[in-house]
């Protein structure tokens, strides 16, 4: 209970693994966060998000590896003698209690006294904007509101680790755009070391310091959002936050630079990609495309390919292009308002692109199933069907 | 549209009669003015008196309202500890066949259950006492306890426990504090049906009595073969109140529970 100490503490999983039956749940995980750091776990469902943070929380045990609070290992500590607060996907409001012993809860267990409680109970009101709401039942509370008794309870003993698991995920979008920003003030006064599970990459974006990205129980990549956006190591990171266009091609060296072959053509790109990479994807976020119907307006130091508007979607903000490429599949553009092109629908245009925003990755075609939209595969497999049927012909 | 459901109203009715008429007929029978089980012409409270001074009839009841309490509060404390267990316990296959051991005072005829309990009582010297009565019914009424906990605890959601756990308490804290109070109404109910059940106990209760132990249906048994006068009606009335007022205390403490625990109907 003490605040004086360091808030946040420091947490680091060492080569954490979790089996259930014959399914690997987790596999070679290792992960630090930072005391005070909002780290979120990020990724699909079964990605081994959830069982990464009941391993922490104590609810599930590790079959082998370590579990590091501030260096010391708390493999078999029960998770009440953790120490840490809790928020639940469902809230978990003990219905028959008011939203003042709900809060006032993990006080009673650590025996603090009654008057103590009461002052403690209501800051913890303070914090999360609820003041007033002390003797109403859970049931007498709009979803939101039990939201901000769940924090309340979870923050009130001043854990120095906060674990919350898809918190946000029952409340409508608007309500959860505000508790993003309540949840990030919240963050910033108590200070303690936030894990955060979530499988909304714009919820992920808009409240990590970095996050951890999921996938087939193992890590992708962490990082900040910037760098998980701008620069992922992996086409999984790449397809999982944002949308972006992709092109299908080869990588190979020469003269010392990597050049990505598309459909005959060569384009630049920054990479540090070794010389291995035969197979490759070109990825280029929307907004940092560029739509021209003449190709002489692009300068030198851009990459461009040609493609047709398949579909324009006005946004208010902006305008989002659906394009065909020249393999046969699709792409997405964004303008913004300030900067539309009088490209349209059935037009013919140069799409082009600065090379250092471009992403060449390894192409591993079996993390593309798991997210790529529908539209963007069906040409694919008709293409090469046709090529089947014209072969002997 | 009502025409059309009247006539499955009228057989409603016609059900909901047959069964409960002959439990009816005892009450105008109880304040007969004749000393046998024919239709009264004209009333008296003389049976009641007669039950009410009758050293026997009392010295039956109470046997029965003790016997009664206190093998529901065993069949309740053994009851909810084996629902909660076998609805926890990971192996599921062990817990079912331990769950259908539990039920089985429910479907093996009671003649049965009664000749094995005699057996056993005359071996280790429980018959016509009140441990044995206790005993016997506990087990019968340990049932009723195991379906109505297991079906609140089936409505509990689980990551309760887990919260409360997460907060610093203790497993026992957890019971205490979350789990017991919100299924309270499972093991009420559980316990209500306990206590009827002991309390209307004839079969088992018939075999291990004794001349100087025996509850009021055992009694009224009795009764029927050797005064055969309508002092057992007054008491079938009684004991009738008295179950019927029990189940409706229960059922409106539990309305009145869950509505006041449930969300709101305006939402």
């Amino acid at each position: 209970m003490s605040s004086t100490a360091e808030r946040g503490a420091r947490v680091v999983l060492n080569n954490v693994r979790k089996q259930y039956g014959d399914s690997v749940a987790v596999e070679n995980l290792c992960l630090e966060v930072e005391p005070g750091e909002f780290m979120t776990l990020l990724g699909p469902s079964g990605s081994g998000k959830t069982t990464t943070l009941n391993i922490i929380s104590g609810f599930a045990q590790a079959d082998s590896g370590d579990l590091l609070v501030d260096g010391q290992p708390i493999n078999g500590i029960p998770p009440r003698k953790r120490g840490m607060g809790m928020v639940f996907q469902n809230y978990a409001l003990f219905p028959h209690m008011t939203a003042a012993q709900n809060i006032a809860f993990p006080l009673k267990q650590r025996k603090i006294s009654k008057s103590h409680q009461r002052e403690l109970v209501s800051a913890a009101l303070r914090k999360v904007r609820l003041e007033g709401f002390e003797n109403r039942y859970p049931t007498q509370l709009s979803g939101g509101q039990q939201q901000r008794v769940a924090l309340a309870r979870a923050i009130v003993f001043e854990p120095r680790v906060l674990l919350m698991d898809e918190p946000l995920g029952a409340l409508d979008r608007k309500l959860r755009d505000n508790m993003q920003l309540e949840i990030r003030r919240i963050h910033r006064e108590v200070g303690s070391t936030v894990l955060f599970v979530t499988h909304d990459q714009e919820e992920a974006l808009a409240l990590s310091d970095r996050i951890a990205v999921f996938n087939h129980g193992g890590l992708e990549q962490v990082g900040t959002g910037t760098e998980l956006y701008e620069r992922p190591r992996t086409l999984f990171v790449a397809q999982f936050l944002g949308e972006s266009t992709q092109l299908t091609g080869q990588a190979s060296v020469e003269a010392g630079a990597v050049v990505f072959h598309y459909q005959g053509q060569k384009i630049r790109c920054r990479s540090s990609v070794e010389s291995s990479l035969r197979q490759a994807v070109l990825l280029i976020r929307p907004e940092r495309l560029r739509l021209s119907t003449d190709s002489r307006s692009v300068s030198n130091d851009q990459e461009m390919i040609a493609v047709r508007i398949v579909e324009e979607v006005y946004l208010g903000a902006g305008r989002k292009l659906t394009v065909r490429l020249p393999d046969g599949s699709l792409g997405t553009v964004r303008e913004s308002a300030g900067a539309m092109s009088d490209v349209h629908t059935g037009m013919e245009a140069v799409m082009s692109w600065d090379p250092l925003h471009a992403a060449l990755l390894a192409d591993d075609n079996s993390s593309q199933t798991d997210v790529e939209e529908e539209s963007d595969l069906s040409p694919r497999p008709a293409v090469t069907a046709l090529a089947g049927v014209a072969g002997p012909l | 549209m009502n025409s059309k459901h009247i006539g499955l109203k009228l057989y409603g009715a016609f059900v909901a009669l047959i069964l409960v008429l002959p439990t009816l007929i005892v009450i105008p029978v109880s304040f007969s003015n004749k000393s046998s089980f024919v239709f009264p012409d004209g009333w008296s409270l003389r049976w009641y008196e007669t039950f009410f001074t009758d050293r026997g009839w009392m010295a039956a009841s109470w046997n029965s309202v003790q016997i009664g309490l206190l093998s529901a509060l065993l069949a309740t404390v053994a009851g909810t500890a084996a629902a909660i267990g076998l609805t926890r316990w990971s192996r599921r296959k062990t817990s079912s066949t331990l769950s259908s051991i539990l039920l089985s005072p429910m479907v093996v005829p009671g003649i049965v259950m009664a000749i094995g309990i005699y057996m056993l009582f005359s071996q280790i010297g429980l018959l016509g006492t009140v441990h044995g009565f206790v005993i016997a019914h506990a087990m019968l009424g340990i049932p009723f306890v195991v379906v109505a906990v297991t079906a609140s605890l089936s409505g509990l959601d689980v990551q309760l426990e887990k919260a409360a756990a997460s907060m610093g308490a203790t497993p026992f804290g957890v019971f205490r504090q979350i789990t017991l109070p919100l299924i309270v109404p499972g093991v009420a109910s559980g316990a209500l049906f306990a206590f009827v059940s002991s309390f209307d106990e004839v079969i088992v209760s018939l075999f291990i009595k004794s001349p100087f132990l025996e509850t009021l249906p055992v009694r009224m048994y009795s009764s029927v073969t050797d005064d055969s006068n309508p002092t057992i009606a007054a008491a079938g009335t009684l004991v009738l109140l008295f179950t019927t007022l029990i189940l409706a205390v229960g059922s409106a403490f539990s309305r009145s529970r869950r509505r006041k625990l449930s969300p709101r109907s305006s939402k």
